[in-house]
């Protein structure tokens, strides 16, 4: 929010120069985010309004930072007692008392309206707003001052009753479906009962709280106007400004929530600035629907130290209050020795609504700076992080040592990226996406890994590309979030990628400790895809990814969560082998439809016993082979008991080819 | 035994005039061959006595161990240069090229940033990426039509034909954590959540729609502001080590703490840099955890693990972590 920085050293005279200003509230009430010229723009909290979007209140508060006495008024006296109480120019009526609390206006008698003044002129530059005319002006500059929004309507502009006589009428009710208004700005807008307005006895002529209507606007030629200073429910006026697409400063300020008894100054100050300007007040009428109660809270010295971690003394407290317009009570000793007073919470503090409320505003006064720092006292229960998050590290340490690296990529995606390979219909997304190409979350890490790893291809002979994290799917109508790993290996001129990746994928469930891993053709996606299982689970799956002409990749993903259950908490010690591995290599020669994985299944039930394992060595195809392919085994073999004869190994490979023989017609070479 | 000696000083001999790999074969066949010398004393082992066997069997055996291996070394370095056998190797050509894997830097200084909460006897807790209202905003005591909702822009979660009753939405913090670990256990505890969080807002070198956040909470009976200030400088001072570190605590604003503060820091003499956002747990916030408010009290705060690694490694756009371009994550 803007404010203007003469207006400011106009209210509070011991105002510091800008910059000094602008580190004082940073340091102890809120952040000035720049000050350019007059202007400082300052992050007001969002709870800060009723107090704070006002020069009279950031003024207060920067006398209270430099511990100087401000007491502002907004008025040298209320002219209310000048206005004859309802002379019968005006009726004023809330039907919707709960949208509108409090409803003041006053009606004068202008000379004529011209400009403002030069100093109220610069001050609404300052703001960021455009000076219009004396009356609109002054409205304006009541509102920098004061944070009350006031409004004048044109009296002449406005329709009376039938048979009211000359008197005019006032109503703040719900527009009605259909009714229309054109606001000050010239936009035309179709209203309905969601919205406030203030309507005469014919139209809308202002929607509440948020814009005044063209119809009753203040000209030239206006000769009497009735000046509204009112109070709106917040959650009324963000709606329909919103709706709307009118964020006023008027709307804003009473969509944070504004004080009732802020109706009060902003009605008397431009009464005073409109008597200054020549004016004369010839009617008034206020309706409030209850004055709010004073909030008295009592200010516990001891409650601060246990709160903060350093004591208060109990007439610094106070003075803090006193400086913020707070009024308190002499502190009395309490019951534990330590001092309490009462303190008086003013009506614009609609922030503090507890006792940590006032313990914040002696703490920030105070200075965090100045606090001392001490070591906590902490519970010595164990700490015990989720499952996941063992896991998580585990994952990557693992799959880091298999030189892979790791990518994070965006949980958004689109179209484009799914290459037809999803059903968008089970895909979630934002109601708002930033745009059409990250309109749903990603269902899987698989897409935009591929794309890193196409990327990455065009630097590299070798991307190997893993990334863990949530992807998420429309289940029965509701959203399911997983935890996934997903890995895309790709390589120039490797035709065994797929191999490589399955032994990544192997060593990775070993080092996890997940035993049991069964990885099978998947029937879905023969010759492109292996369904990864562990105890009758589906862990995930590996499939063929992409295929370039100098490159081709393939993909893994799992559901870490599955994962998870199938992980064994704690290694065992295996006793090392006391007598020495045999190993035989064969050479035999099958039919190409004769699947690897088939014959070493078939090679391990020959010798279940005595072979402690069996490797792929060699294969190879060639034109002199005819069909057939020549697969190279080395079999290990070894026994925990003794040490393997030959005449022993050679029994064992006897049986080996017999079986091979006998399943594949396989010569031995 | 003796021949056994005997072989050994002739086999050594011969081994020493081997000029080349011929010459190493030779050798090795007139001592391993079929017809070798030593084999044919391991072959005459079946025809001694025991006592003989038991102890003349172990020293041809090692000997023909030591034999294959003084060939076998013999022959590498042959293989190396006949010509010049003591050449050394050119220390000066490259190494062989290892690959190694490379972890994310996102998921280096997470793991930098628990390995320091660890030490500080904090445990680390993860929640759900989508979020419902009532845990990321009504809880937190931002209510629906509060302006201060306006703090965090939201992606909502578009519900389809099928409305449920409750409002879903991408976390725009790990705050919402917090409910969801104090409605499940009790105090007093230390907790960090790491985790992706989402805002929506146009992208820009600092600004991403995702990006990942820490928050930490500690709740007891005697938890104070001036120990928050404790826990917030040891860890920076462990995450920059070495480099001087200089603290600012600024009044701040958010919702779910009472105190609200805002931390900046300075890191050798440079320039202040806004880190962190933080505060006592607001009274409200323990009542809808169903923590009595007026025996517990504690302190959260919120750090970007974007924004620490972008410190830490001098990195000027918050993109470059989503890019999964090698030659950037490669670097760490």
């Amino acid at each position: 929010m803007k404010f203007s920085y003469p207006f400011l050293r106009k209210l509070f005279p011991g105002m510091p120069p800008k910059e000094k200003t602008a580190e004082l509230l940073n340091m102890r009430a809120f952040e000035v985010e720049s000050v350019e010229g007059d202007t400082m723009d300052i992050k007001l909290p969002a709870n800060l309004y009723s107090s704070h979007a006002s020069h009279a209140g950031i003024a207060r508060e920067v006398a209270a930072v430099m511990e100087q006495k401000f007491a502002y008024r907004a008025a040298k006296r209320d002219h209310e007692a000048d206005a004859p109480a309802h002379r019968g120019l005006l009726t004023v009526r809330v039907d919707d008392r709960a949208a509108c609390p409090r409803y003041a206006v006053r009606v004068f008698d202008l000379p004529k309206v011209g400009m403002s003044p030069k100093e109220i002129q610069r001050a609404l530059v300052d703001c960021g707003l455009k000076p219009i005319n004396a009356v609109v002006d002054i409205m304006n500059y009541v509102m920098l001052e004061t944070g009350q929004p006031l409004h004048a309507f044109d009296y002449a502009k406005l329709a009376g009753a039938r048979g009211a006589g000359q008197a005019k009428t006032i109503v703040v009710r719900r527009a009605k479906k259909g009714e229309t208004i054109e606001t000050l700005d010239g936009q035309a807008m179709t209203l309905d009962p969601a919205v406030l307005v203030i309507a005469d006895a014919a139209a809308p002529q202002a929607i509440a709280g948020i814009k005044g209507g063209a119809a009753s606007g203040v000209d030239a030629a206006t000769r009497r106007i009735v000046v509204e200073a009112a109070n709106f429910e917040p959650i009324g006026i963000l709606t329909t400004s919103r709706r709307l697409k009118l964020p006023t400063d008027a709307a804003i300020r009473f969509s944070h929530g504004m004080s009732p008894a802020l109706v009060d100054w902003g009605i008397a100050r431009a009464t005073e600035l409109l008597l200054e300007a020549g004016a004369t007040l010839i009617d008034a009428a206020d309706i409030a629907s209850t004055k709010p109660a004073e909030e008295k809270m009592e200010f516990d010295c001891a409650r601060y130290e246990a709160l903060i971690g350093a004591p208060v003394e109990p007439r610094t407290a106070r003075l803090r209050f006193e400086r913020l317009g707070f009024v308190c009570d002499e502190p009395k000793k309490g019951n534990g020795g330590a001092a309490k007073f009462t303190v008086r919470i003013p009506p614009w503090r609609t922030d503090i609504e507890n006792m940590e409320g006032l313990i914040e505003e002696v703490a920030r006064l105070e200075g965090y700076d100045t606090l001392p720092v001490k070591a906590p006292v902490f519970s010595i229960l164990p700490a015990a992080d989720d499952d996941t998050v063992a896991l998580k590290t585990k994952v990557r340490t693992v799959l880091a040592h298999l030189g892979l690296s790791e990518a994070y990529s965006s949980s958004f995606l689109g179209p484009h990226d799914l290459a037809g390979a999803y059903d968008e219909s089970a895909l979630t997304g934002p109601e708002n996406p930033v745009s059409e190409d990250k309109k749903y979350l990603r269902p899987s890490l698989i897409p935009l890994l591929r794309t890193a790893a196409r990327l990455n291809m065009r630097f590299f002979d070798r991307a190997g590309i893993f990334e863990v994290g949530k992807v998420f799917t429309k289940e029965g109508g509701k959203v399911r979030e997983r935890l996934s790993l997903g890995i895309v290996l790709a390589e120039k001129r490797n035709p065994k990628v797929a191999l490589e990746l399955k032994g990544i994928v192997e060593a990775l469930f070993e080092g996890l400790g997940v035993d049991d891993v069964f990885m099978n053709e998947d029937a879905a996606y023969p010759g492109r895809g292996i369904v990864v299982r562990s105890d009758g689970k589906t862990l995930g799956t590996i499939r063929h990814a992409d295929a370039e002409k100098q490159w081709s990749s393939w993909a893994a993903e799992f559901d870490l969560e599955r994962v998870l259950t199938a992980t064994e908490e704690g290694k065992e010690y295996v006793p090392l082998k006391r007598f020495p591995a045999v190993m035989r290599d064969l050479s035999v020669l099958v039919a190409r439809e004769v699947r690897i994985g088939d014959a070493m299944e078939k090679i391990e039930e020959a010798s279940p016993v005595l072979i402690e394992n069996v490797d792929l060595v060699d294969e190879y195809q060639d034109e002199k082979l005819g069909g057939r392919q020549s697969l190279t085994f080395r079999i290990v073999f070894q026994a925990d008991d003794r040490t393997l004869t030959d005449a022993e190994v050679n029994g064992e490979m006897e049986k080996i080819t017999v079986a091979l023989r006998s399943a594949f017609r396989a010569e031995v070479r | 035994m003796e021949d056994i000696a005997k072989i050994k000083q002739a086999f050594l001999k011969g081994l020493g005039g081997a000029k080349d790999r011929a010459a190493l074969e030779a050798l090795r066949v007139e001592y391993l061959g079929r017809k070798g010398k030593l084999t044919l004393i391991l072959r005459s082992l079946g025809g001694m006595v025991l006592e003989e066997k038991k102890k003349i069997g172990p020293a041809a055996q090692a000997l023909r161990k030591e034999f294959e291996e003084l060939l076998s070394n013999h022959e590498a370095v042959a293989k190396e240069g006949a010509s010049a056998p003591h050449a050394a190797i050119d220390l000066t050509a490259p190494g062989r090229r290892f690959s190694r894997g490379h972890l994310h830097p996102l998921t280096q200084v997470e793991d930098e940033i628990r390995r320091i909460f660890a030490s500080m006897n904090f445990s680390v807790v993860e929640g759900p990426e989508v979020e419902s209202e009532y845990y990321n905003f009504d809880a937190l005591n931002i209510p629906a039509g509060h302006p201060a909702r306006d703090m965090w822009d939201t992606f909502w979660i578009s519900r389809g034909a099928k409305k449920s009753t409750e409002n879903l939405l991408l976390r725009t913090h790990t705050s919402p954590v917090q409910i969801r670990y104090m409605e499940a256990h009790e105090p007093p505890f230390q907790i960090i959540v790491p985790g992706r969080t989402f805002r929506y807002e146009a992208t820009d070198a600092s600004h991403e729609i995702n990006f990942d956040q820490l928050e930490g909470l500690v709740v007891g009976k005697s938890i104070t502001l001036a120990n928050f200030k404790f826990v917030v400088e040891a860890f920076f001072e462990k995450f920059f080590k070495g480099r001087k570190i200089e603290f600012r605590y600024r009044p701040s604003y958010f919702p779910f703490v009472e105190p609200g503060i805002e931390v900046d820091i300075k890191i050798a003499g440079g320039k202040w840099l806004e880190i962190m956002g933080a505060g006592m747990v607001h009274p409200r916030v323990f009542e809808y955890a169903h923590y009595n408010p007026h025996e517990w009290q504690g302190f959260a705060f919120g750090i970007g693990i974007d924004r620490l690694a972008m410190i830490k490694y001098r990195v000027p756009d918050i993109r470059l972590f989503y890019s999964g371009d090698l030659r950037f994550i490669n670097q760490f």
